[in-house]
């Protein structure tokens, strides 16, 4: 792959996932000046990592794994001592935040969301957020590496996370 | 059951992009764990040196080549953690269990990147106590606590990293 081409595709999987890469980023870091550090290493990464690209998986698999692995690497660097991720099945367990009642406000909506991602171990968070993106079970699979019955089942678990607290919405409204 | 998780997912991709990302590098944690701690030893070195050797004859001399004997080895032992890495686009599962196992040795290998900053720290102690010995006792006794909780506290962190890892490994259920 020639220095060109890599450059093009670079421009290409920003011009194709741009958005979709800042969304990530979000998932990853709440604070906006640190979000902004993450984005710029996983542009860097993502940039650098064209030079490698061999078209063996699609340019949307390796954009995500690429944006995915840099963002889990920062997570895993930045963690703090004492700060514990949980998986989706204890978000599942467990009852919906008690520190105040949602409401259908969607910055608000979207904060209650930003906040339950940003307590998940990054695989989970990896796959919340291709969910959200609307890949379906074989392209979450693809870019995370786990296998599709385990893809289906925690997919299965974020559908029963978000409904719930949807009811819990409407009911507050 | 509806399938209310789509309006999460509107939310979540309704989200602004952020402004252009400017390509440049970042500082990981782990590379200044690493350079502060080797800087932070020559420092000591130094001042060992430049006060003291005049008077002190040959010990702090030695001292001083400990140092730097070590920095160059530590330079190389963690060079991988140090300089950036090429991008992974590896499925996610592996490159997180790698991202893991990495912090858990590093972590494991921290006598390695702190050891030596005690040893500076004690050998400037001991240097004006071949007279007196009780002026070094409370520096020694701070430097003991340091040590011994900095240890406690990494290997803590490290046990919590082997057990995520080992939930890697087996599919939860």
């Amino acid at each position: 792959v020639s220095a060109k081409s890599s450059d093009g595709r670079y421009e290409e999987a920003v011009r194709e996932f741009g958005r979709a890469l800042d969304r990530l980023a979000a998932g990853y870091e709440a604070d906006p000046d640190k979000r902004r550090d993450l984005r710029q290493e996983i542009h860097l990464q993502l940039w650098r990592s064209f030079e490698v690209y061999d078209g063996r998986c699609s340019l949307r698999t390796w954009t995500f794994r690429v944006a995915h692995n840099t963002a889990a690497s920062y997570v895993t660097r930045e963690r703090r001592a004492n700060q514990r991720f949980v998986a989706l099945e204890e978000v599942e367990r467990i009852a919906a935040d008690p520190a105040g009642p949602p409401d259908l406000d969607r910055r608000r909506a979207l904060h209650q969301l930003s906040r339950l991602m940003l307590t998940l171990k990054p695989l989970d968070r990896q796959i919340l957020i291709l969910y959200l993106e609307e890949m379906d079970g074989a392209s979450i699979a693809d870019i995370t590496g786990l296998s599709a019955a385990n893809v289906a089942m925690k997919i299965h678990r974020i559908k029963n996370i978000l409904a719930r607290r949807f009811q819990e919405v409407e009911g507050h409204a | 059951m509806p399938d209310e998780s789509k309006d999460w997912g509107e939310l979540w991709r309704a989200q602004g992009g952020g402004p252009p990302v400017e390509l440049r590098r970042m500082r990981s944690r782990t590379r200044s764990e690493v350079l502060y701690a080797i800087a932070a030893a020559l420092f000591f070195a130094a001042i060992i040196a430049w006060r003291f050797a005049g008077q002190y004859g040959r010990v702090p001399w030695l001292g001083v080549g400990a140092m730097l004997v070590w920095a160059v080895v530590s330079l190389i032992w963690f060079r991988d953690r140090i300089w950036r890495g090429a991008p992974s686009a590896a499925p996610g599962v592996e490159h997180y269990r790698r991202e893991l196992e990495r912090r858990r040795d590093h972590l494991r290998n921290s006598w390695l990147w702190h050891g030596p900053l005690a040893a500076a720290i004690l050998t400037l102690a001991s240097i004006p106590t071949v007279r007196r010995l009780d002026t070094a006792v409370p520096m020694l006794v701070l430097l003991a606590g340091w040590t011994i909780f900095g240890t406690v506290r990494r290997r803590r962190q490290a046990a919590d990293l082997q057990r995520e890892i080992d939930e890697l490994a087996e599919p939860r259920p």
